[in-house]
C-alpha cells in the first residue's frame, strides 16, 4: 500500500503557477520581516538604552542641611521635612479642572497651577513646592495622572529677624546664596543620595532601588550669642529710632579669643524672606568701610608709644588749630593754645594733637603701624564678601595731618574692632572668628602676633579709662565696672565725589571691659544720627549692650 | 471514514504549528499582561486560553465535517454575514468611537470576524459555482461587488483593518480560483488608485473619505518623526521594543512591554512583546512557524479534492499571510498602523475562533484531499 503521497494536484483550477507565486511571495515577505528585526537587534544598545531611559529615572535623594547653631546651640537655622507637589502636564486631559482640584486639596490659588499644567508638552512641572506633608498627601490622593510628591526640605530661620544679615540665606532648592549659609554651604549641605525610580507611562512608581545613601550635612555652631545679639539689636534698633540715623552697626566681641558674639546691622531683614529687602541684606560690619575718625586715634597714640617717641605723659603745646599742607586742622570743640600729655590727645580727642603726634611719626613708620593693626586688608573671618578697607597710597602734604585722626582712611567695623581688641589682648593681635564648630569639629581661635607690647596696650588702656571716667566718653559708663572707651565722630565721605558730606557724621563709640584687662568688646557705630557725637549717641548704646552682656556672660568686675 | 483513518489523513503538520503558534500566544500575552490587572496575572492569559480551547473544539468539529456540506448554505452563509454586520449597528455599543461588537453576556459577538470565514466558504462556492464565466469581466466584477458589500459595512463600523482583510480575502480567493490575469492586474491598479485618492487627493479637495487619525496611522510609517507623541508613538515604543530585545532577549527584564509603555501590547502589538523578550531569536522561531503554516495552507491548495476546497484553501494562506505582514511590519515600523491583530497571538476572543476555524477549513481540506489522492492510488494500483 502506497503510503507515498503524490506531489501534484489534478482538481485544482490554476496549476502551480499561482501557489508558487504566492509561496514566493511569502518568502519574501518573511525574509524582510526577518531583515527588520535583525536590523532592529543589530540597534539594539541604542533602543535598550532608550527603553531604560524613558522607564527609570536617576533621582537624587536630598541630604538633610545642617542647622546653624548660637553658640549655646539655640537654632538659628533649620530645616524642616516639606513635600514638594509635582505634575506631568503632558499626562493631563483637563488641566482647568485639574488645577482647580490640586488647588482645593492644597490650600492654594489655582490660577499659578492653571498655568504651570498648561504646556501639554512638558513632562514635568511644580505644582506647589515645599507644602505642608498632610496637604502634599491630599493632592496626591486624587490620583490624578502623573501628580506626585517627593520630600523636600524647607530652610526655616526661627529667630526671624535675629542676625539675618549674618546668617544668610539659603534659596529654593536649599543651597547657600549668602552670608554663612553661603560661606559654609558645603559643609551644611551634605552629599545627596540617589535611587534609580522605575515607572509606567502615567508616572507611577513601579520600584526604587537605593544606590547611595544621603549624608547629612554638618551643622555649623557660631560664636553668637543670641542673648547678646537680641539685646545689642534691640538697643540698636531703639538708637536709630531716638536720633532720626538711618543705619547702625555694632560687634560684641570677646577681645582675649577674638570670638564675635553678636554682629548687628539695622535696619534689620527676616531672614525668611531675605530676598526682599536687598538694600539691607549686606552684612554691613564685614562688607561696607568707613573712614573710621577719632577712633581711629588709638592707633596713632600706641604707634608713637611704641616707637618710644612719647610716654603717655609727654606734654605738647598746642595750638587752636595747625597747617598741615593745604589744610588747617581744627579741633571739634574751639579752645585756645593749651599743654596738652598724650593722654590728654586721646581723653579729649584732639585733632591737632593726633595731627602732631603723626608728624613726629612721619609717613613711613605710621603706615607700617596702620599696616601692623590689620588695616588695608581683610581680617580672615568666616564670612563672604569680607573687604579690606582703604589706605592711602597717594600722600599729599595734608595726608600725614588726616590719617592720624581716622581721616583719609577707610576701615570696616570688624577691622576697627579686631584692632582695639589687640589693645585689649595685651598688644597681641586677635582674629576675629564667627564660628565656633563645624560638624564634630571645634574651630580653635588662631594663635595671634604680637603687635605692641603689653606694656603699652596697658598705657593705652588705661588712657581709655580715662576716656570714660573723664573724658569725651563718659556716658559709656557702667556702676560697678571699670570701663574704658574711645569716641568718635566722623564727617560722612561723599560717594562719587571728594570731600565730606557737610552735616552727615557718623557716630562711634569701642567699649572695652573691665578696664584693666577686658573680657567684652562693644562697637558701636551709628550713621547719621542727630545729635552726631559719638560720645552722645553711640556710647550710651555700647554701654547698654555691655551691661546685658556683663551680666547675661556673668563677667565679673 | 474512521477514526483511524482521519487521524493519519490529518495534515500533523499544520496540527503541531498552530498548536505551537497557540503557545506563544498565550505566554506571550500572559508576559505582556502580567502585570496589568494588580493580583491577577492570569487575568487575559487565561481568557486567552479559554478562547483557544473553544476555538480548537471548533476546528476539531469542522476539520471532521465534509467542507462541501457547507457549499449548499452558501447563501444562507453570506446573508448571514451581511446581516450580523449590519446588526451591530443596531446593538452594538460605540467603543472607542466604533461599533464592533454585538454583547452577547458571556461573551462580545464581532461579527466581522466571523464574516472573514463565513465569506471565504460562501465566496468560494459562490466563484467554483460561476466556473464557466471565470474569463469574463462580468463575473470579476459581480465578484467583486459580492466581496465589498460586507467589507464597506465593516469599515463603516468604522474598522478598516478587517474591512481590508475582508477584502484582501475576496482577491486570494479571486486569484486562485484563476481570474484572469488582465482582471487581477487591472483590480490591482484600482486599489493603488483609489488609495491615493482616499489618502491624498480627495481629502486635498476637501472631501474625507477616512476620518484624520485614519490617514495618520495609515502615513505614519513612511515618516516616524511626524509626531512621537500621537500617531507615531505606538510604533515607536513597538520598534524600541523589538530593538532592546537584542538576539536572545531580555527575558523578565522585557519592561517596556510589561510597563504599558506600549499600547495594545496584548493585541496589535504582541508582535512587541515576542521581540522584547525572546529577541531576534525568538522572532525569527516565530517566523518559522507561521512558515510552515502558511507552506501547508497552500500545500492543501495542491492537494485539494475538489477546486472548491483548493480556491478556499488559497484564500485562506492569503489571509493569513496579509494579516501577519501587516502586522508585523506595523511592529516594525514598515507598515502602516491598522489594527489588525497577529494571528493566534493577539489576545482576542473573536478573531482567535475564527482563524481555528479556518484551520478547521484547512484541515478538512487536507483529509479530504489526502483521502481523494489515496483512493486515486488504489485504483491505479488495481
Amino acid at each position: 500500500m502506497a503510503r507515498r503521497r503524490p506531489r501534484r494536484a489534478a482538481a485544482t483550477g490554476f496549476g502551480d503557477g499561482r501557489v508558487r507565486l504566492l509561496t514566493g511571495l511569502l518568502l519574501v515577505a518573511l525574509l524582510v520581516v526577518a531583515g527588520r528585526a535583525t536590523l532592529l537587534a543589530a540597534t539594539s544598545n541604542d533602543l535598550s538604552a532608550i527603553a531604560a531611559s524613558q522607564q527609570t529615572k536617576q533621582v537624587d535623594l536630598p541630604a538633610h542641611r545642617g542647622a546653624i547653631l548660637d553658640r549655646t546651640g539655640k537654632e538659628l537655622a533649620a530645616g524642616r521635612e516639606q513635600h514638594t507637589v509635582y505634575a506631568t502636564p503632558s499626562l493631563i486631559e483637563d488641566p482647568e479642572t485639574a488645577a482647580r482640584r490640586l488647588a482645593q486639596a492644597l490650600g492654594v490659588k489655582a490660577a499659578p497651577i492653571r498655568r504651570a499644567l498648561q504646556d501639554r508638552r512638558s513632562q514635568f512641572a511644580y505644582v506647589a513646592r515645599k507644602v505642608d506633608p498632610a496637604a502634599a498627601r491630599r493632592a496626591v490622593r486624587l490620583d490624578i495622572p502623573g501628580v506626585g510628591s517627593y520630600p523636600e526640605e524647607l530652610r526655616l530661620y526661627p529667630m526671624k529677624k535675629l542676625a539675618a544679615q549674618v546668617i544668610g540665606f539659603a534659596g529654593t532648592d536649599n543651597k547657600g546664596l549668602a552670608g554663612i549659609e553661603l560661606a559654609f554651604d558645603d559643609e551644611l549641605s551634605g552629599t545627596p543620595g540617589s535611587q534609580d525610580v522605575v515607572h509606567d507611562p502615567a508616572g507611577m512608581v513601579l520600584s526604587t532601588e537605593r544606590r547611595s545613601e544621603p549624608v547629612d550635612g554638618k551643622d555649623v555652631r557660631l560664636t553668637i550669642d543670641a542673648d547678646v545679639q537680641f539685646e545689642a539689636e534691640n538697643v540698636l534698633q531703639a538708637t536709630v529710632g531716638s536720633t532720626g540715623a538711618v543705619a547702625a552697626q555694632a560687634v560684641v566681641m570677646d577681645p582675649q579669643d577674638g570670638s564675635v558674639l553678636a554682629m548687628v546691622n539695622v535696619p534689620r531683614i527676616d531672614a525668611n524672606r531675605y530676598g526682599k529687602q536687598p538694600q539691607n541684606a549686606r552684612n554691613r560690619v564685614v562688607t561696607d568701610v568707613l573712614e573710621p575718625g577719632s577712633i581711629f586715634k588709638v592707633v596713632t597714640v600706641a604707634a608713637a608709644l611704641e616707637e618710644r617717641i612719647v610716654t603717655p605723659e609727654t606734654a605738647f603745646v598746642l595750638p587752636p588749630s595747625i597747617q598741615v599742607g593745604d589744610k588747617e586742622i581744627h579741633e571739634a570743640h574751639a579752645r585756645g593754645t593749651e599743654t596738652f600729655s598724650v593722654r590728654r590727645i586721646l581723653v579729649e580727642s584732639s585733632n591737632v594733637g593726633a595731627a602732631t603726634l603723626g608728624l613726629k611719626l612721619g609717613k613711613e613708620r605710621l603706615m607700617e603701624w596702620i599696616s601692623a593693626f590689620g588695616f588695608g586688608r581683610p581680617t580672615g573671618i568666616d564670612y563672604p564678601g569680607e573687604v579690606g578697607g582703604l589706605v592711602p597710597d597717594y600722600w599729599s602734604l595734608a595726608t600725614i595731618g588726616n590719617v592720624p585722626m581716622g581721616q583719609g582712611i577707610s576701615t570696616t567695623v570688624l577691622q576697627m574692632a579686631a584692632a582695639y581688641a589687640t589693645i585689649a589682648n595685651g598688644g597681641v593681635a586677635v582674629s576675629p572668628r564667627l564660628v565656633e564648630q563645624v560638624g564634630d569639629d571645634l574651630r580653635v581661635p588662631k594663635a595671634g602676633r604680637p603687635v605692641i607690647g603689653a606694656g603699652t596696650a596697658a598705657q593705652v588702656l588705661d588712657m581709655m579709662h580715662d576716656v570714660v571716667e573723664s573724658g569725651t566718653g563718659t556716658r559709656a559708663r557702667i556702676p560697678g565696672y571699670e570701663v574704658a572707651g574711645k569716641t568718635g565722630t566722623a564727617q560722612k565721605v561723599l560717594v562719587g565725589q571728594a570731600g565730606y558730606a557737610e552735616g552727615r557724621y557718623i557716630a562711634s563709640f569701642v567699649l572695652l571691659v573691665p578696664a584693666d584687662e577686658p573680657r567684652l568688646l562693644v562697637m558701636v557705630v551709628v550713621d547719621e544720627p542727630h545729635p552726631i557725637w559719638g560720645g552722645v549717641v553711640a556710647a550710651p548704646a555700647a554701654r547698654d549692650i555691655a551691661r546685658f552682656a556683663l551680666a547675661h556672660l556673668k563677667i565679673a568686675p | 471514514m474512521d477514526l483511524r483513518e482521519l487521524l493519519r489523513r490529518l495534515d500533523w503538520v499544520l496540527l503541531l504549528a498552530t498548536l505551537g503558534l497557540l503557545t506563544y500566544g498565550v505566554l506571550m500575552v500572559y508576559a505582556a499582561t502580567e502585570l496589568d490587572v494588580p493580583g491577577d496575572p492570569w487575568h487575559w492569559a487565561f481568557r486567552q486560553l479559554i478562547y483557544a480551547g473553544v476555538g480548537l473544539a471548533v476546528m476539531v468539529v469542522l476539520a471532521v465535517l465534509d467542507y462541501e456540506r457547507l457549499r449548499r448554505w452558501q447563501w444562507a452563509l453570506y446573508g448571514f454575514a451581511l446581516a450580523s454586520i449590519a446588526l451591530v449597528f443596531v446593538l452594538g455599543p460605540i467603543t472607542r468611537g466604533s461599533r464592533r461588537w454585538i454583547p452577547l453576556g458571556f461573551f462580545d459577538f464581532q461579527p466581522s470576524q466571523l464574516a472573514i470565514f463565513v465569506i471565504c466558504v460562501a465566496m468560494a462556492a459562490f466563484l467554483v459555482d460561476r466556473l464557466d464565466a471565470r474569463d469574463s469581466w462580468r463575473l470579476t466584477l459581480v465578484a467583486l461587488g459580492y466581496v465589498l458589500l460586507p467589507a464597506a459595512l465593516v469599515f463603516l463600523e468604522p474598522d478598516l483593518g478587517t474591512a481590508t482583510v475582508i477584502g484582501v480575502l475576496g482577491l486570494g480567493l479571486l486569484f486562485f480560483f484563476g481570474t484572469d490575469w488582465k482582471h487581477l492586474v487591472a483590480i490591482a491598479a484600482a486599489v493603488i488608485v483609489v488609495a491615493v485618492m482616499v489618502l491624498q487627493v480627495l481629502p486635498m479637495l476637501g472631501l474625507q473619505v477616512l476620518n484624520d487619525y485614519q490617514i495618520d496611522r495609515l502615513t505614519v510609517f513612511m515618516d516616524k518623526s511626524v509626531d512621537p507623541a500621537s500617531a507615531g508613538y505606538n510604533v515607536r515604543q513597538a520598534m524600541i521594543a523589538v530593538g532592546s530585545g537584542g538576539f536572545s532577549g531580555r527575558g523578565d527584564l522585557a519592561t517596556q512591554t510589561q510597563l504599558a509603555f506600549l499600547p495594545e501590547h496584548h493585541t496589535d502589538f504582541i508582535f512587541a512583546v515576542v521581540g522584547e523578550r525572546w529577541g531576534f531569536a525568538g522572532a525569527v522561531g516565530l517566523l518559522v512557524l507561521y512558515a510552515l503554516f502558511l507552506w501547508r495552507a497552500l500545500r492543501a491548495a495542491t492537494l485539494a479534492r475538489d477546486m472548491y476546497g483548493s480556491v478556499m484553501a488559497g484564500g485562506i494562506a492569503t489571509v493569513f499571510l496579509y494579516q501577519l505582514l501587516v502586522n508585523m511590519g506595523m511592529a516594525l515600523g514598515i507598515m502602516p498602523v491598522t489594527g489588525i491583530p497577529l494571528p493566534f497571538l493577539s489576545y482576542g476572543g473573536a478573531a482567535m475562533i475564527t482563524n481555528l476555524m479556518l484551520v478547521g477549513l484547512l484541515q478538512s481540506i487536507h483529509i479530504r484531499g489526502s483521502e481523494a489522492f489515496a483512493v486515486r492510488a488504489r485504483v491505479a494500483l488495481e
